[in-house]
C-alpha cells in the first residue's frame, strides 16, 4: 500500500539506528554551566535582556525575539548569568560571550552557571481547556515558549502557524519520518509519549484550521506506527511511506503524501500544506498544557565509538563534551574520526566539544577512523547517477562543473537555489567528486550577488 | 566555364559595390584618437583603473580628460607618452601594492581539523569555518591567488599561506573581493613597514591561536603615534601617514617582530644574509660551498685515490668494510656537491 508513497531520486544509506533505537529516553544529569548562544534559529539573533551576574530562574526567558521571525530564548537550569565581555565601542560590560557555533563560527552567546537547585520559574499559566481558547492566545503561548522547529532548520513555529492572509492551508503534515541514518530522537519519543503528541497535534490543527492531518512514518519504525495508531483520534491518519533518504525533506514529504508540487522558491503553504516536526508536536503540548517554555529537547548520542549510546532529554546549551560524558564517553578516543551535530548526511562537522547543543541539535553522532573515506575526487565521468537520485531533480553533474569553472551565473539559472544539500549526489558518486560543497559554494555566490543587487537598487531609491 | 567565371566576376564586382556604399553611408564615426590611447594602454583588461576595461579607460581619458597614471599596470613612460599625446601635464598617482595582512602560515597557526574538500577559500570558509586555528588569518587555498590577473599571489601549499609578489603585482584590487576574510588591502609600495595580522583579538586567546599574531601590546602604536592606531587590539598603519622608522620593527616583542612588520611575508628566520651554509657533503669532499665543479672534481679525485681496490684488496678484514663504506660516502657527498646550488641557499636580505 505503501509503495507509492515515495519520491523522484533519494539514496538509502546504511541508516546505523539499530545503535539507540532500542535506549529508552532518559534524563540528563544537572550540569555545572550552559552556553546557550543567541540565535538558535532561523532569523535575527535574540537580545539578552539579562545582566551580567543576575540570578535566572528555570525557564526564565533570558533573551528576547527582536522581530517576528526570531524565538524567545529561556534558561535552562536555575543560576547566575557568568558570562562577560566588553563592548567594542563604549567598553560597557555586557553579559554576551563568544562561543563555537555548530557552524563553526563564532556567535555570542550567554553562560549560565548553575546553582544546583534547578528552581522552576515558569511565568506561563497551564492552559487546561485549550479547545475553548482564543487561537490568537494559543499562537501567542506559542511564542512566547520560544518554540522553533526541533526538525534541523528551525523556524520560528508561530510564525509557521500563523499563515499569511490569505492562504488556508488545509493540510496538516507531522514529519515522523526521521530518514537521517543514525538518529532516533524522533522514533523514541513517539514510542513514549504518543498521546502528548497527539495532543499537540490537534493543537496545531485547532490553531491552523486544517481538515486533514497526517502522520508520515517510514516504515522501518514499525513500532512506532502501531503505537501512534493506537493512540489516534478523529482527523489524523498515520501514513506509511517507504525508507527513503531524504523522505523527511518537506518538499519530498508533501509530495508523497498528498502528490502536490511546491513549486521552486516558493513555500509549502503555497499548496496549502503545513509541515512539523514531531518533536515540535511534543514542545507545543508542553507549552500549553503546561506552560513550559523550550529549554529542553530529545538528543541521540549515538556512533560506533560511544560507549552507552542512546537517547537523553538535553537541556539547550549543553557541550558536546558534557552530553559525550553522560554516555559514558568513548571506547578509543585514538579511534574517533569525527564528531557531528546532527547525523551523517546532514550533520554539521564539529572540531571542538565545547560547541553546545542547540534547539535544532537532533543528534550527535561520533563515526569512527575506518567508517570516513577520505577521498581525493577525479573527474566527473558523466554516469548520471546524480541526476538520478537528486530529489530536487536537478542535475548535479553539470551544475558541478559549472561551479568548477566559477560560472555561479549558470549556476544560478539551473536552480542552484533550489539545492537541499541533502547529499544524496555526494553519496553516490562514482568519482567521489565534493558535489555539495560545490554548490555550497554556489549558492553563498548567488546570495551574495543577489544582496548587491538589493543594495543597488536601495542606492537607486 | 566562361558563364561561371564571368558569375563570380559579377558577384563579386556587385557586392563590393555594397560594401563600398556601406562603408561610405554606414560608417561609424569613432575618435582615431580613442584606439591610439587604446593601443598604448597595456590592454590587460584588469580594472585596476576603476573603469571596466582598457578600452573604457582609452575613452574615459580622451571624454573625460581622465589621468592616464591611473593604471595601474603603465610604467611612468607609457603614461608619460598617453599624456604628451592627449596634451595633458601627467599627474601620477603612487603606485599600490596588495598586501595580505598574515603571517599565520599552519606552522604558526595550526590547522584545527582535516580538511578534504574544494580547494577554494569560499568553499572551505561554510564548512565549520575552515579549519585554520585562527578565524581572521589566511587559510592559504588560493582564491586570490587564482582571481589575480597578473600571477603576483603565489601560495605555499606546504605552509598553507598566501606571498604577494610586489614586483608583479600592480594594485588592480581583484584579489580584495575574492578573499572571504577581507584580509587583503591596498597599500602604497613605498611603505616600508607593515603589520602582518587581521586579528582583533585580545592577547590570551590570539596567544593559543596563533604564535604571531598581534597581541595588542600598543608598543609600536605608542612609538609611531601618528601613524600607528589601534583597532580593538589590533594595531593598524594609517597608510596616509606610514611609519618610515624601521626601529619600530624592533619593539614588537620577540617572536613576533620579524615577521609581523616587513612587506614580504618570510617563512621562517633561517640564516644571515649573503651567507652560505655549507652541507654534510661539503665537509666531506674539504671544499666551499661555491666550489666550481672542477674543484668538486679536484677534491673528490684527491680522496677517492686512498680508496683504490688495490690498496682494499691488501687491507684486512675489518679495515676493507671500513674502506668501503668511507669510498661509498665520498661518492655520494660528491654526487651531492654536483648537484648543489649555492643561488637556492642564499637568503634575501632582511632577515
Amino acid at each position: 500500500m505503501a509503495d507509492h508513497l515515495l519520491f523522484p531520486g533519494g539514496v538509502h544509506p546504511k541508516d546505523g539506528k539499530s545503535i539507540s533505537f532500542s535506549m529508552p529516553i532518559q534524563s540528563a544529569p544537572l550540569l555545572e554551566e550552559y552556553t546557550i548562544p543567541l540565535s538558535q534559529h532561523i532569523g535575527t539573533p535574540a537580545q539578552p535582556i539579562v545582566k551580567r551576574g543576575q540570578r535566572v530562574l528555570k525557564g526564565q526567558k533570558i533573551a528576547e525575539a527582536t522581530d517576528n521571525i526570531s524565538a524567545h530564548i529561556h534558561a535552562p537550569t536555575s543560576g547566575e548569568i557568568t558570562s562577560v565581555s566588553k563592548h567594542p565601542i563604549t567598553g560597557e560590560m555586557l553579559a554576551m560571550t563568544n562561543c563555537i557555533g555548530p557552524a563553526g563560527h563564532m556567535v555570542s552567546s550567554l553562560v549560565i552557571t548553575s546553582d544546583g537547585e534547578d528552581k522552576e520559574g515558569f511565568t506561563l499559566m497551564p492552559i487546561e481547556e485549550w479547545q475553548s481558547i482564543d487561537k490568537k492566545i494559543l499562537l501567542e503561548r506559542i511564542k512566547e515558549a520560544g518554540i522553533v522547529g526541533m526538525g534541523g532548520a528551525a523556524f520560528p513555529t508561530h510564525v509557521k502557524l500563523n499563515p499569511p492572509q490569505g492562504k488556508r492551508p488545509d493540510t496538516l503534515i507531522i514529519n515522523g519520518a526521521e530518514c537521517e541514518p543514525f538518529l532516533t530522537a524522533d522514533h523514541r519519543l513517539m514510542l513514549e509519549e504518543p498521546e502528548k503528541i497527539i495532543e499537540g497535534i490537534l493543537m496545531m490543527k485547532y490553531i491552523l484550521g486544517a481538515k486533514t492531518v497526517y502522520i508520515g512514518i517510514e516504515r522501518n519504525k514499525p513500532d512506532a506506527i502501531k503505537t501512534m495508531k493506537k493512540h489516534l483520534r478523529e482527523g489524523i491518519e498515520v501514513r506509511e511511506l517507504r525508507v527513503l533518504y531524504p523522505q523527511g525533506s518537506e518538499k519530498q514529504l508533501i509530495y508523497a503524501l498528498t502528490k502536490r508540487k511546491v513549486r521552486m522558491g516558493t513555500l509549502p503553504m503555497e499548496v496549502n500544506c503545513i509541515v512539523q516536526n514531531i518533536g515540535t508536536a511534543f514542545a507545543v503540548f508542553e507549552a500549553i498544557v503546561m506552560g513550559k517554555p523550550l529549554f529542553e529537547r530529545i538528543t541521540t548520542i549515538t556512533g560506533e565509538p560511544v560507549v552507552r549510546p542512546g537517547n537523553w532529554r538535553l537541556r539547550i546549551g549543553t557541550s558536546i563534551g558534557d552530553a559525550l560524558k553522560m554516555a559514558g564517553g568513548v571506547k578509543d578516543p585514538e579511534k574517533v574520526g569525527k564528531i557531528l551535530i546532527g547525523g551523517p548526511m546532514m550533520g554539521l562537522a564539529q572540531f571542538s566539544l565545547d560547541t553546545p547543543i542547540m534547539k535544532s541539535g537532533s543528534g550527535v553522532t561520533l563515526l569512527n577512523k575506518d567508517e570516513i573515506v577520505q577521498y581525493t575526487s577525479v573527474p566527473c565521468i558523466r554516469c548520471g547517477r546524480c541526476v538520478d537520485v537528486c530529489p530536487m531533480n536537478l542535475m548535479p553533474s553539470t551544475m558541478s562543473i559549472q561551479a568548477m569553472k566559477e560560472r555561479f551565473d549558470l549556476l544560478e539559472e539551473w536552480h542552484v537555489m533550489d539545492c537541499l544539500e541533502c547529499g544524496c549526489c555526494s553519496y553516490v558518486c562514482p568519482s567521489q567528486r565534493p558535489l555539495v560543497q560545490l554548490f555550497r559554494l554556489g549558492k553563498s555566490h548567488v546570495l551574495k550577488k543577489r544582496q548587491r543587487e538589493l543594495e543597488k537598487l536601495k542606492a537607486k531609491g | 566555364m566562361i558563364e561561371a567565371v564571368l558569375f563570380m566576376a559579377s558577384t563579386g564586382m556587385i557586392l563590393s559595390t555594397v560594401i563600398a556604399l556601406a562603408n561610405r553611408f554606414l560608417a561609424v564615426e569613432t575618435d582615431p584618437r580613442i584606439e591610439a590611447v587604446e593601443e598604448m594602454l597595456p590592454g590587460a583588461n584588469c580594472g585596476g583603473c576603476g573603469y571596466s576595461g582598457c578600452p573604457a579607460f582609452a575613452k574615459a581619458i580622451i571624454e573625460e580628460s581622465v589621468e592616464p597614471g591611473l593604471c595601474p599596470v603603465s610604467s611612468g613612460d607609457e603614461a608619460q607618452r598617453i599624456a604628451s599625446y592627449t596634451g595633458m601635464e601627467p599627474v601620477f598617482s603612487e603606485p599600490y601594492v596588495a598586501l595580505v595582512k598574515c603571517c599565520g602560515d599552519n606552522t604558526r597557526s595550526p590547522e584545527r581539523a582535516l580538511y578534504n574538500g574544494v580547494n577554494d577559500c569560499n568553499a572551505a570558509i561554510n564548512v565549520a569555518g575552515a579549519t585554520k586555528s585562527c578565524q581572521h588569518g589566511c587559510l592559504g587555498l588560493g582564491s586570490c591567488s587564482r582571481a589575480c590577473p597578473f600571477n603576483a599571489i603565489e601560495i605555499d601549499e606546504e605552509l598553507r599561506i598566501a606571498i604577494v609578489h610586489p614586483n608583479l603585482c600592480v594594485g588592480c584590487g581583484k584579489c580584495i573581493e575574492s578573499c572571504p576574510r577581507d584580509m587583503i588591502t591596498m597599500v602604497p609600495k613605498s611603505a616600508p613597514i607593515h603589520i602582518l595580522c587581521n586579528s582583533p583579538e585580545k592577547a590570551p586567546i590570539q596567544r593559543k591561536l596563533c604564535t604571531r599574531g598581534c597581541i595588542g601590546c600598543q608598543r609600536c602604536a605608542r612609538q609611531a603615534p601618528e601613524s600607528i592606531k589601534m583597532v580593538n587590539f589590533l594595531a593598524t598603519i594609517d597608510y596616509d601617514n606610514p611609519p618610515h622608522d624601521l626601529s619600530l620593527v624592533d619593539t614588537c616583542p620577540v617572536d613576533r617582530i620579524h615577521t609581523s612588520l616587513g612587506i614580504d611575508y618570510i617563512p621562517a628566520p633561517k640564516k644571515k644574509k649573503g651567507a652560505i651554509k655549507s652541507l654534510e657533503c661539503h665537509k666531506v669532499l674539504g671544499v666551499a660551498p661555491q666550489a666550481s665543479e672542477a674543484e668538486i672534481n679536484k677534491a673528490f679525485a684527491d680522496k677517492i685515490v686512498h680508496y683504490d681496490i688495490s690498496l682494499i684488496i691488501k687491507m684486512d678484514e675489518e679495515e676493507q668494510k671500513q674502506a668501503i663504506m668511507e669510498s661509498e660516502k665520498i661518492s655520494q657527498a660528491y654526487k651531492d656537491c654536483l648537484a648543489f646550488d649555492p643561488s637556492a641557499h642564499t637568503v634575501k636580505e632582511g632577515q
